[in-house]
């Protein structure tokens, strides 16, 4: 998984995103300790005063937590992991929703046009098999 | 820091002088085998006929070798004095003044490794210089006559110094460090000038020669001195020479510490 | 804690009846930053640099590191990298790094050394046979290697290839200490905007901007590098 940047959004909001992706997807497994703050900032190439600040907020929400001197770790509590997961999915859900509104269809319109996407993919499967 | 530095300005010129050293070195012995050569015909002749040389091959030879050996000797002068001037103008205000310029060394400390640097070389110079007229006179074997020339050369150093003291020494010494000051610190207020640094610092030279002489002029008009000739040189000659002494003395002082503080408080780097 | 440079009402012109280079400039640095100085051709980048580092005077106003006036005490907390080749060209890597070692106390050599290994730039090889692109990264190696206070650089990265400028973007990131604050002036500014903490826009010796890089985006939804492209639209 790579470090990939937009432009016009704040880096540390970016960077608070990219983290939380990872440690949803168990790129960064629960329990496991993170890389350093430095080699995380020279890793996305972004300021480590930047990463630290990113860091430091996952860390009020509880997702990382830091023992005094062995580094940072990424919680244990799945619970509060899946959470995330489900805030991620909302927000991802939400954005779509937003992008298809713009496009002038209605939240009925929307869910029948995925009924049908799902058919189709089901039948696809029916041929191939 | 100062042994450093003088470090450096060492190595930037000496392996330039020593090239030039072994050309100037070896021009003097083909001069003195070639006069060695031709004082041997001419005196005995040669062995039988057949080793004889046709003169006009001696006078090529002769000409031309005088010629290269004398040019060599003033060359040799002139790209000391080079040398040490381009090390002073490159390292300190030009591109590489942006290193110099910013270490952590006072700038004093620049001016005095420059100057004890240019004294060096100076003297090497000269005492490379009299190396070769000891040569060019133990090849051509009039070494007796040339220690003759030398003797009569010490008598008459004696004779000065005695008359005069230790002022004198210290005159030779003094002149050698004020010329270098005096170009050192016209380098330093040439560049000031934004633009034409090279024409700034040799404005100032000549301004300060103007200046000294007229002042120095002036000064033995009111004393009372003959103003014939260069006036500065009469003064170091006569009664007044430990004054003069002095205020070559404070001369160098202000060039010294007036260059420093214009190369710390002043710098005007393009 | 005392800003790690500071210009109070700094002015500064070179000729009389000129427009001056730099016009009042008010400004604080902190520590442990790494910041962009950015602005047109013209702008007073240069002339605000080497007035840090006492290459030329000031005509008004102060400009202090670590709360000094540019000295010999400033000189031995700040790096400096110029806009140009500022080396003795006959000497070889080796001997610079000598004296660097010779002149600064806080100059680690062995951190030099790998860095010419990762660049694979060959100590013995004398400064006049490298390329252009090739010295200005011995001389980026050389400032870098210091543990210095404040590193002052002076469009470090635009005349290198882009892999090269990735490693010393990267260097910049990992080499300097957490109470170091690196200056950078450039006009490449999509290129180290993510590694910035803060940006500086200069405009006719004036100080147009002067904010952290995630609030100038989160303020106007766009890059640095857009809002300076908007800025300064000729």
């Amino acid at each position: 998984m790579g470090w990939i940047f937009e432009q016009n959004r704040p880096i540390y909001t970016q960077l608070l995103e990219q983290i939380q992706m990872r440690i949803v997807c168990g790129v960064y497994a629960p329990g496991e300790r993170l890389p350093s703050v430095r080699e995380l900032a020279q890793e996305a190439a972004v300021n480590p005063n930047t990463m630290q600040k990113a860091l430091a907020e996952l860390e009020r929400t509880s997702l990382i937590y830091t023992q005094r001197t062995a580094g940072r770790f990424v919680t244990e509590d799945a619970a509060l992991i899946r959470d995330c997961r489900r805030r991620l999915a909302m927000e991802k859900i939400e954005d779509f929703m937003k992008a298809m509104q713009e496009l002038g269809y209605s939240r009925e319109e929307i869910l029948a046009l995925m009924q049908q996407d799902q058919e189709m993919e089901e039948r696809n499967e029916e041929v191939r098999v | 820091m100062l042994r450093k530095l003088l470090k450096y300005d060492l190595k930037a010129n000496y392996l330039c002088l020593l090239v030039c050293y072994a050309v100037y070195m070896a021009l003097t012995i083909a001069f003195s085998l070639n006069m060695r050569g031709l004082i041997r015909q001419e005196m005995f002749g040669a062995a039988d006929s057949a080793g004889m040389v046709p003169e006009s091959v001696w006078m090529f030879t002769t000409i031309s070798l005088t010629v290269l050996w004398g040019g060599a000797m003033i060359g040799l002068m002139i790209l000391t004095f080079v040398l040490i001037i381009r090390r002073f103008y490159t390292n300190m205000v030009s591109d590489q003044g942006y290193l110099s310029l910013t270490l952590p060394v006072s700038t004093r400390q620049h001016m005095l490794s420059k100057l004890i640097s240019g004294l060096l070389f100076e003297l090497l110079t000269t005492a490379v210089l009299v190396a070769g007229f000891i040569v060019t006179g133990w090849i051509i074997d009039i070494l007796p006559i040339l220690s003759r020339f030398g003797d009569l050369f010490v008598y008459m150093w004696d004779e000065i110094t005695d008359y005069y003291g230790i002022v004198y020494y210290l005159d030779v010494a003094v002149n050698a460090v004020r010329g270098l000051l005096m170009i050192y610190f016209s380098i330093c207020v040439g560049q000031l000038f934004n633009k034409h640094k090279v024409w700034g610092a040799i404005g100032t030279y000549l301004g300060l020669v103007i200046v000294l002489e007229l002042f120095m002029g002036i000064l033995a008009l009111i004393i009372g001195f003959s103003p014939s000739g260069s006036l500065v040189w009469l003064a170091s000659l006569t009664g007044g020479s430990w004054g003069n002494l002095i205020f070559k003395v404070v001369q160098s002082g202000v060039y010294f510490f007036l260059g420093a503080w214009i190369l710390e408080k002043k710098a005007n780097l393009e | 804690m005392t800003p790690i440079l500071e210009c109070r009402d700094l002015s500064k012109s070179y000729d009389k009846g000129m427009r001056p280079a730099l016009n009042h400039v008010n400004l604080k640095l902190q520590r442990g930053r790494i910041i962009g100085l950015l602005g047109p051709n013209g702008s007073g980048k240069t002339t605000l640099i080497k007035l840090a580092n006492g290459l030329l005077s000031t005509k008004s106003g102060e400009l202090l590191i670590d709360g000094k006036p540019v000295g010999i005490e400033t000189r031995r907390i700040v790096s400096y990298l110029p806009e140009r080749t500022y080396l003795n060209m006959g000497l070889t890597v080796m001997e610079t790094i000598r004296f660097f070692k010779d002149f600064y106390e806080d100059f680690d050599e062995a951190r030099a050394y790998e860095m010419l290994k990762s660049l694979h730039i060959d100590p013995g090889a004398k400064l006049k046979t490298l390329s252009k692109g090739t010295k200005e990264k011995v001389q980026l190696i050389l400032v870098m290697s210091r543990n210095a206070q404040l590193y002052i650089l002076d469009e470090p990265i635009g005349g290198v290839d882009p892999a090269a400028r990735d490693y010393i973007l990267n260097t910049i990131i990992t080499n300097y200490n957490e109470n170091a604050t690196v200056l950078l002036s450039t006009h490449l500014i999509a290129d180290v905007e993510s590694v910035l903490d803060e940006v500086i826009f200069l405009r006719y010796g004036e100080v147009a901007l002067h904010a952290p890089v995630d609030a100038i985006r989160e303020e106007n939804g766009k890059s640095v590098d857009a809002l300076f492209r908007e800025v300064f639209k000729c």
